[in-house]
């Protein structure tokens, strides 16, 4: 094997273990449901084309802009939402572009009002809530999260999966999924329940943490 | 076939007000980049004549080295840059490296001292407006274009709208208010471009606040960044070499290949590929 095919192996393990599966399987389910071209996700994802196709490619293994992991996310959660198959193509254009306008500082912490508010994660909300208009990125997260969540003014439940994505935003703002993992390893033996919160929450997809969350809070307290 | 010498080809990019093709010079018989603006005013007339008129050689600047027209257009014609922009390159890597981040920022000063010398302000500048040359060991050649709504020293305002024009995020806060033009709003602009790489943030906010220094960068850096974006222009650098001077002890040299903060490989792709086949 030459070395480029060496490195495409060892990309696709990597890729399997930080996104659950290699990235051109996950994209390319992703724009069969979506119906877009390559070229029109890598600008809902904020990606230049040639990114996007190496990553697909396992040319390259990791997503280094967090905010494009979010947009990511967000897309698929579009894509799986019960109410897509009849969606009619203009509201899914409109929520693409909004999924598109989240910025990094705003995906960190804004996109947790369900995605049918995606469009209220803009930076001017931010800013018309008082709440600084882009926070230092190192500890913005959690507080703007919690300005967008006093946010939703028009007195609509907090829904009980927001959590688990408040604290996905959290994990992946301070660690790499690779320090998560590793992390999640080193504890693994002693604490396997700690570890299985870090991979989930860390790594693991939104509905996979949602999941987590539902069992786990929403069990303890007896809904 | 325009202007009996280019040869238009595929479509590379699209502002508000123009067009850009990949084109190739029968005369200089190399690749150019063909900026086809639309004359439907006085105001676009007087743009493309000023952007034309630009003649600046500078390896960190990117101006027109011929002009025709083109039916309703006039073709600009420039040095092709097929690495995207700094907008791009945000896009993909998301923060920057500290010492990634110098060196754009000095690049961008130096293409900034050079124009301001030939009393011209660029209004302008910001990510998008920052191209790159390809390089798959991430060496960044950053190329300062557009300039569109460059401003001379000795103009008369010719904006039809009667309000500053620019990028809200990048506009300086005396442009804001005032609308006093000058060439420490492009100090300013440079600045909130060097807070985007080093933070990894979003187009800023008008008056942005560049808020605490994030961990790992050096703190000298984050003090030449902060009187760049100093909402007062009077306490900015004199000058864009005054600032270059300020960053210079700071800048450790880059190593190639050059890697993300993260560790992957940070390579400058080339986005333009192949021309597709043409007569020459």
């Amino acid at each position: 094997m030459g070395v480029a095919a060496e490195t495409v192996v060892r990309n696709r393990v990597l890729q399997t273990e930080w996104y659950g599966e290699p990235l051109g399987d996950r994209v390319r389910r992703l724009l069969a449901r979506l119906d877009l071209s390559q070229s029109a996700l890598a600008g809902v994802l904020g990606l230049s084309a040639p990114m996007l196709s190496q990553l697909m490619s396992a040319q390259r293994a990791k997503i280094s802009n967090p905010a494009v992991l979010h947009r990511l996310l967000a897309a698929e959660e579009l894509a799986a939402d019960p109410g897509f198959r009849s969606m009619p193509a203009a509201e899914v254009k409109e929520r693409l572009a909004a999924i598109g306008a989240e910025t990094a500082a705003t995906t960190s912490g804004l996109r947790l009002a369900d995605s049918g508010r995606a469009a209220g994660g803009r930076p001017s909300d931010g800013a018309a809530q008082g709440g600084p208009p882009h926070g230092d990125l190192a500890q913005g997260g959690a507080a703007q999260g919690s300005a967008a969540q006093g946010g939703v003014a028009d007195g609509a439940p907090v829904h009980a999966e927001q959590p688990a994505r408040v604290v996905q935003s959290l994990l992946r703002e301070v660690a790499s999924a690779a320090d998560i993992e590793a992390a999640a390893g080193l504890i693994g033996d002693r604490f396997p329940d700690l570890a299985e919160l870090l991979r989930v929450y860390g790594n693991g997809r939104t509905s996979e943490a949602e999941a987590h969350y539902a069992r786990v809070v929403r069990g303890a307290r007896g809904y | 076939m325009v202007g009996g010498r280019f040869v238009l080809l595929d479509r590379i990019g699209a502002g508000a007000t123009s067009r850009v093709r990949r084109a190739y010079d029968r005369v200089e018989r190399r690749y150019c980049a063909a900026k086809l603006v639309r004359c439907d005013g006085r105001t676009s007339v007087l743009r493309v004549v000023r952007e034309q008129a630009l003649r600046l050689a500078h390896p960190h600047v990117v101006t027109p080295y011929a002009s025709c027209m083109a039916g309703e257009d006039v073709l600009l014609a420039m040095d092709l840059v097929g690495g995207g922009s700094l907008e791009t390159l945000l896009g993909d890597y998301g923060r920057l490296p500290p010492e990634y981040a110098a060196e754009v920022l000095d690049q961008m000063l130096a293409a900034l001292g050079r124009i301001h010398r030939a009393g011209i302000v660029h209004r302008d500048v910001k990510p998008a407006n920052l191209l790159l040359e390809p390089s798959p060991v991430g060496a960044p050649h950053v190329r300062l274009a557009d300039f569109g709504i460059a401003l001379g020293d000795d103009d008369v305002r010719f904006t039809t709208t009667g309000f500053a024009v620019g990028t809200p995020g990048y506009l300086a806060p005396e442009v804001l208010d005032r609308d006093r033009p000058g060439p420490r709003q492009d100090l300013y602009a440079a600045g909130m471009v060097g807070w985007r790489m080093l933070t990894g943030a979003g187009d800023p906010e008008p008056r942005q606040r560049i808020g605490a220094r994030p961990a790992g960068v050096p703190p000298m850096l984050w003090t030449v960044l902060s009187h760049l974006c100093d909402p007062d222009p009077a306490r900015r650098f004199a000058d864009a070499d005054a600032a270059r001077r300020a960053l210079a002890p700071h800048r450790p040299d880059l190593r190639f290949p050059a890697l993300t903060v993260d560790g992957e490989p940070l390579q400058i792709f080339d986005h333009l590929g192949a021309p597709p086949a043409h007569a020459r």
